[in-house]
């Protein structure tokens, strides 16, 4: 049973993803919007009330649709509050407007007696707004935690209903007769040929079972984050290959699964970060009246002419229609192999040791290239380099430099550690810019911890300033809590004001891994 | 620190979506349909192949007669765009299919409608026929191995 209490302590941290992260996603979210969804209502207003069939819910008590304007007034609603999602401003109303927005068109939509079920796109907002999507302070893993929990149940509810329709009945299969009938009335799907053509009784029969597996395995797995992840990637699979047998582009759990990934660390590694800091940041700078003008210019567009890119493809035949959405399901399952070939590497490099040496001060002016580099990401709130080959000669005496050196012998990452009585310290960790993304920081943590806990350490310490939002949810991974603040020790260095977090790891002698 | 109160709104929270999927499962055990907004996911229920192997398929086929007498197919696509197209069949079941699919709202909207598939046409009569077809896969190909007309609607779109 899963209650409050548990929840604290399984899920919380599980969940976590940098604030940056959210940010990105964010991005991505607003931006699928805009190129895919909207406007989403147009069409209601064309048909008449004989078409009202109204499921049981807010739209029942009514006898017909509303008015053009309504629908007009919907979609402009959601396009402005797309507009200020992407440029990260008034992120808190604007999430709430798009979940409003969305559930007043659907509840019309869905009265020609057919319901999409895309509730999870609908309330995605608000569970992304509460976890901190906005990037501008930390993360919270719950409202992620909780967002999985509605996930796996509406998941649930899909496999109940198919186990009690019959679909485990193995004398008949519900994929192969759901595809028939998608074939017949709508049109042949692209893979639709080659799998009637070549697929066995059996693996049709196989497909019954997998899709009620992988809807349960959502309520089975949720309590454990990174198996719920994996299985969020192997949704996006599934339904592309929906997509491909059944012709129906799913695609509004996309975004829902894509919620849990780390898009920072993703951004990182294909090295497109700094290029979406700068948008991201270029955005945020936006007066208010330059994005309103961007609304009113995207929605006269929009609701006069319609979607840009769904003209763009109604120009290819109407038999494309669904291409852009197709495209969006490839576009996530090549995500998902970029995240497991990620995983993969990370599994088979990561816990090699890795040969750190002491610095000397001839490695000073090496040093301070490599450090000022690294933290070129602090840019946007301080006025000069990071250090200097005479602060690092300075810092020698307080602690030592550890360096790990390229094949050419060059330092690719470098890490200040000290210690007092019996507690570690290490700060300043830089990685190369050109060697980011392989995980060698976790390498080169793991190595400190593993030194410091040889050493007789009891605890190690290391200080975050407040405005690197993405650090706490690295180092809460890496076992480290937040343990106290400190002032900026240099704030005549500050463009913005800011402080330290203090962050502390405890190191059981027996703690080999993090 | 958290606070207690704000453990127990998490703990609530934590617990509404049970509570939420729960009555949605009493709500349609007692026979109504499926309610929206509801927290559920597609059941994909009812097609299925037969014991036999055959997989029923409900079909629409509409006729439109105009003034000069010619007649056309005019396809389910054509005539309900821009609606969704995995909308159009649960549509037609509801706005073409009894007790009343020829209402004057409906007349008006197809009159409008076919005016503009057929510009320089008048559309007089609309033929809407339903049937029960049943498919079968046999090596690798699907072919329709039954069809049975089930109702058909005439409207007089003269009225």
């Amino acid at each position: 049973m899963i209650d409050g209490r548990t929840s604290g302590r399984v899920w919380d941290e599980g969940y976590r993803v940098s604030a940056r992260s959210l940010a990105i996603f964010r991005l991505l979210f607003g931006t699928m919007l805009l190129a895919l969804l909207l406007p989403r209502y147009q069409w209601i207003a064309r048909f008449p009330d004989a078409f009202f069939h109204p499921p049981p819910g807010l739209t029942s008590l009514s006898s017909g649709f509303p008015s053009r304007a309504y629908f007009m007034g919907v979609d402009a609603l959601l396009i402005a509050a797309a507009v200020f999602l992407i440029a990260g401003r008034f992120v808190g109303l604007a999430s709430c407007l798009i979940s409003a927005g969305l559930l007043a068109g659907n509840i019309w939509a869905y009265s020609f007696g057919k319901i999409d079920h895309d509730i999870l796109l609908v309330i995605l907002p608000l569970f992304l707004a509460a976890a901190g999507w906005h990037g501008q302070s930390r993360s919270r893993a719950w409202p992620l935690a909780l967002f999985a929990l509605v996930i796996s149940l509406a998941m649930a509810t899909a496999a109940w209903q198919k186990i009690a329709s019959g679909w485990l009945d193995l004398s008949a299969s519900a994929v192969l007769g759901h595809s028939v009938a998608s074939a017949v009335l709508v049109g042949e799907p692209p893979a639709w040929q080659l799998a009637l053509r070549h697929l066995p009784p059996a693996a049709w029969e196989l497909m019954d079972y997998a899709t009620v597996g992988l809807e349960s395995a959502f309520i089975i797995l949720v309590a454990r984050a990174s198996l719920f992840r994996a299985l969020c990637g192997a949704a996006c699979f599934f339904h592309l290959v929906v997509a491909q047998l059944m012709a129906i582009t799913f695609l509004s759990n996309i975004p829902a699964y894509a919620a849990f990934v780390d898009w920072e660390d993703l951004t990182v590694r294909a090295g497109v970060d700094h290029p979406l800091d700068r948008a991201q940041r270029w955005l945020s700078r936006r007066h208010t009246w330059h994005l309103l003008a961007a609304c009113g210019a995207v929605s006269f567009v929009y609701l006069r002419w319609g979607n840009p890119l769904r003209l763009a493809v109604s120009m290819l035949g109407p038999e494309h229609a669904s291409l852009p959405r197709m495209l969006a399901l490839w576009m996530a399952a090549v995500v998902v192999v970029i995240l497991i070939v990620f995983w993969l590497r990370d599994r088979t490099f990561v816990h090699h040791s890795v040969p750190l040496r002491t610095a000397t001060p001839e490695d000073a002016p090496a040093l301070a290239r490599l450090i000022n580099q690294a933290f070129r990401v602090e840019d946007f709130f301080k006025a000069c380099d990071r250090t200097s080959a005479a602060d690092i000669v300075e810092m020698m005496a307080d602690g030592e430099f550890l360096v790990l050196d390229s094949a050419d012998g060059a330092p690719t990452v470098a890490v200040f550690v000290s210690r007092a009585d019996r507690r570690g310290y290490f700060g300043m960790l830089s990685v190369d810019p050109r060697m980011q993304g392989r995980g060698l920081a976790h390498r080169v943590i793991d190595a400190v911890e593993n030194r410091f806990r040889r050493a007789g350490c009891h605890s190690i310490d290391i200080h975050v300033v407040s405005l690197r939002t993405e650090l706490p949810g690295f180092y809460q991974k890496l076992g480290y809590v937040e343990s106290g603040t400190k002032m900026f020790p240099r704030p005549e260095e500050l463009t913005r004001p800011c402080h330290l977090i203090v962050m502390t790891k405890a190191l059981a002698s027996g703690d080999g891994a993090h | 620190m958290r606070s207690r109160s704000f453990t127990r709104i998490r703990d609530i929270a934590f617990t509404l979506p049970f509570l939420i999927v729960l009555a949605e499962a009493a709500f349609m055990r007692a026979g109504y349909p499926e309610p929206y907004p509801a927290l559920m996911m597609p059941d994909f229920a009812g097609t299925r192949t037969s014991a036999d192997g055959s997989i029923d398929v409900t079909s629409i086929a509409i006729g439109v007669r105009f003034e000069d007498g010619a007649a056309a197919q005019v396809p389910m696509p054509a005539l309900l765009a821009p609606m969704p197209r995995l909308t159009m069949m649960q549509a037609s079941n509801g706005a073409l299919r009894g007790p009343d699919p020829a209402s004057t709202a409906m007349i008006h909207w197809l009159r409008g409608r076919l005016a503009e598939l057929y510009p320089d046409r008048r559309a007089t009569n609309l033929e809407v026929q339903w049937y029960r077809d049943a498919y079968r896969v046999d090596d690798g190909v699907v072919r329709r191995v039954a069809r049975v007309p089930d109702v058909t609607y005439h409207i007089d779109l003269t009225r």
